[in-house]
């Protein structure tokens, strides 16, 4: 029988994974951080370790250098669990030996499965049958699956659980929330953040499972802002602090509205970038593409409007300070276009201009982020403005 | 759906022993740390800067505060885009002068930044696979 180490804190996630294994026939022991896996791993000799690399204490980049410098499991394979948003964990992961790297928030069971066959090939032994009929949602997501229940229903089990959780969880965020824009000093805030940082990885990974496209990518792209500002505090400020804000109120949004089976799919987007300068332009569509987000981008205010009268548009950044025409000009015309009336634009400001957020609005700017932002800040904004836009109606 | 997370290509470099000419990590960020975009925008931002800086110096001469104020603007943003730390405060301080309509400290402040973007490229010089760009 081949056997499989899985390290990761999230105990449901860990369980899911663990009984899909187990019912697959693979013999499998899990474990909650670095530490404990290691202490392990020498008794258990896995044939292959799945892996989170957001672990309390111990990095998981730490776990894979020191599986690799073993000299009896250096070589097992490494399959771990990533946020495509943080990309130099996913390099960091590379560089430290990882044999796969998934994304978590858009990663099912059933596709975990087909790559521990893919790695290891088949368990080697009779799949298990484990007792599941008669039992709540919330046994089933900790015992899921008889080899006869299928995936579908298996994945809509887990799906039930977690929607009856997003209450008490978007209670618990916005507690969290509410403390840091309250927060007496820079440490408490930081404490804050990470806190928050660390619900939000849970809750990316457990939306991952479930199926909830929507509420995992937007969980991971605020994971990666979170961890960049708990890693750098000096981009701590007026921008990176209100686009959380507005990050956590949106899930809550998403909660209620964006839990529909036939709305997992993340949304395409066409958007347009207007800013005379080459380089801060170049930045804006960069950080669209950490998104996958497709984008037009354009030196000239006059070259845009003519585009934003001729095409439609899901979002369009606009510079501020532009020769000719500024942006709020740009975006006052652009309220005119009948089929850009309800278009999000958020327009891209310096820090000291933050003021002019007034005039912002008064032109009919959805929203404002400061120059020079975290791409990360403004690939949160963007996924924001643009799954907002895709969301069915709210049925009462 | 593809779930794979590709493997990277080059990796960015650690920001540890670097002057703070410019910010390394930022620069690394905007650029994912490949050796070809950091010569693109290098490139671009030389060429840029350089004509912004003849821009700037044309309106000095010709008394022009609110070309003064806008260049300035746009030379700060690209320059704080991708991490030229000492550079930046020099054409903001340009930029909220002129905005006032005060001149007197703006030649001091041009030479200033001028001299800012030698020591980048002298200090990006020095950088594997950066060497070879000159400014026009």
């Amino acid at each position: 029988m081949k056997k499989v180490l899985i390290i990761e804190d999230d105990q449901i996630v860990g369980n899911v994974y663990r009984n899909k294994l187990t019912v697959d026939g693979y013999e499998v022991q899990t474990k909650p951080d670095g530490e404990s896996g290691l202490e392990i791993i020498n008794s258990f000799q896995p044939d292959l370790v799945m892996l989170d690399l957001i672990l309390p204490n111990m990095s998981g980049i730490e776990v894979i250098r020191a599986i690799r410098t073993s000299p009896t499991l250096g070589r097992v394979p490494v399959v771990v669990f990533s946020n495509t948003y943080l990309t130099n964990l996913i390099q960091d992961a590379w560089k430290a030996g990882a044999t796969k790297c998934l994304s978590k928030s858009s990663c099912s069971p059933k596709e975990v499965l087909e790559v521990v066959h893919a790695t290891i090939g088949q368990s080697g032994s009779v799949p298990q049958a484990l007792p599941a009929v008669g039992l709540s949602p919330e046994q089933k997501a900790k015992n899921p699956g008889s080899p006869t229940e299928t995936d579908a229903e298996f994945q809509a089990d887990l799906r039930k659980t977690f929607i009856d959780s997003l209450p008490a969880t978007l209670g618990v965020l916005r507690q969290n929330l509410q403390g840091l824009t309250r927060a007496p000093n820079e440490i408490d805030r930081l404490k804050l953040i990470y806190e928050l940082y660390r619900r939000i990885h849970a809750l990316s990974g457990n939306a991952g499972i479930a199926g909830l496209v929507q509420i995992a990518h937007m969980a991971a792209a605020l994971e990666a802002l979170l961890k960049e500002l708990y890693e750098k505090p000096k981009n701590i400020n007026q921008s990176t602090l209100r686009t959380v804000a507005a990050s956590v109120d949106f899930l809550g949004t998403l909660f209620e509205r964006g839990t529909l089976p036939e709305i997992q799919q993340t949304p395409s987007a066409n958007v347009l970038v207007v800013d005379d300068e080459a380089i801060s332009r170049r930045a804006v569509v960069y950080a669209l593409e950490k998104a996958h987000l497709k984008s037009v981008n354009v030196e000239d205010p006059a070259t845009a409007l003519k585009l934003l009268t001729e095409n439609n548009f899901d979002l369009v950044f606009l510079d501020v300070d532009m020769p000719g025409m500024s942006g709020f000009e740009l975006c006052t015309r652009l309220r005119n276009l009948e089929h850009q009336k309800r278009t999000p634009v958020v327009f891209v400001t310096s820090l000291n201009d933050f003021d002019n957020r007034t005039s912002s609005m008064m032109a009919g700017g959805n929203d404002f982020i400061a120059k020079p932002f975290l791409f990360i800040e403004l690939t949160v904004k963007a996924l924001i403005h643009i799954l907002r836009s895709k969301l069915p109606p709210l049925v009462k | 759906m593809n779930n794979d997370i590709t493997p990277p290509g080059a990796g960015a470099d650690s920001s540890a022993g670097r002057p703070a000419t410019m910010d390394w990590d930022r620069f690394s960020e905007v650029t994912g740390g490949d050796e070809e975009t950091m010569r693109e925008l290098i490139e671009l931002f030389y060429r840029q800067t350089t004509q912004q800086l003849s821009q700037i110096e044309a309106a000095l001469q010709a008394g022009n505060a609110d070309d003064i104020r806008r260049v300035a603007h746009s030379c700060a943003g690209a320059s704080a885009t991708l991490g030229m730390v000492h550079l930046v405060p020099l054409l903001r301080a340009m930029e909220k002068q002129a905005a006032a309509g005060d001149l007197n400290e703006a030649p001091t402040l041009f030479q200033s930044a001028k001299h800012e973007f030698k020591q980048i490229q002298l200090f990006l010089a020095t950088q594997p696979g950066l060497s070879s760009i000159q400014a026009p």
